[in-house]
């Protein structure tokens, strides 16, 4: 297990993922377990129940230089668009429970198969929407004390 | 290959999977379609499956994957924002 923490800020709940393009000839079947200075781009998630899929932005697209393998329709205020999807491995910075890990007791766990997620705008609060494709896996705790912690299984 | 010459095939691919998507639902929906230049090749029960045989059945990557589905995504917060960063093409 795996138990990412953080704290509420204007009501969001923000956390740092790291996000790697997806090789396709990369094998794709094992989680990584590596210590934190495994080099990943680091980005700002905002974890979203009410997202039925996770999203990154065009920002980071733009970053990793990653290809687009299709699109979805997705609905909104404006009404219904397709947007552009992107597959990615996506992992997380979080305290080993029990595992490995480095001087600030800090490591990266990645998850095991590469994320699919929907293009959005960039925007200066956050790189990626952690949705209900990842977080329906893991258990998450809200405090009053403003703080939350997602335990991720492997 | 390019990225513009990338985009290109998955714009038409889209297009040409909004025109059949309805008449596939019935026997699979949920699934996600491996598609090459406007035609279905295959279908998959995960996207992942279907982008990693896609590497391997078009290793010049020149495909798209489209979820046989006809209800669009809802991204909760970030659905109620004004600019969604949609594709404008």
């Amino acid at each position: 297990m795996w138990e990412v923490s953080g704290t509420i800020v204007n009501d969001q709940a923000i956390v740092r993922v790291g996000l790697r393009e997806f090789l396709p000839q990369a094998p794709a079947v094992q989680p990584v377990f590596v210590p934190a200075q495994y080099q990943v781009a680091s980005y700002l998630g905002l974890v979203d129940r009410g997202a039925q899929m996770s999203a990154i932005s065009h920002n980071a697209v733009s970053q990793l230089g990653l290809t687009s393998h299709g699109k979805l329709d997705v609905t909104g205020a404006g009404g219904t668009w397709p947007h552009r999807r992107y597959w990615f491995y996506l992992g997380f910075f979080c305290k080993p429970l029990g595992r490995p890990h480095d001087e600030n007791g800090e490591t990266y766990f990645q998850l095991a198969l590469p994320q699919d997620a929907i293009a959005i705008e960039s925007n200066a609060g956050f790189d990626v929407i952690v949705g209900m494709d990842i977080l329906k896996r893991c258990d998450m705790n809200f405090s009053r004390s403003g703080e939350f912690t997602i335990t991720i299984y492997q | 290959m390019n990225i513009q010459e990338h985009e290109a095939e998955v714009d038409r691919n889209f297009d040409y999977f909004q025109g059949v998507v309805a008449s596939l639902m019935a026997e699979h929906a949920g699934q996600h379609a491996l598609l090459r230049h406007q035609q279905v090749d295959s279908f998959y029960d995960t996207s992942v499956a279907a982008l990693i045989e896609g590497y391997k059945k078009f290793p010049d990557g020149l495909f798209s994957i489209q979820k046989v589905t006809v209800t669009p995504i809802d991204l909760g917060f970030y659905s109620h924002v004004g600019s969604l960063g949609h594709d404008r093409k």
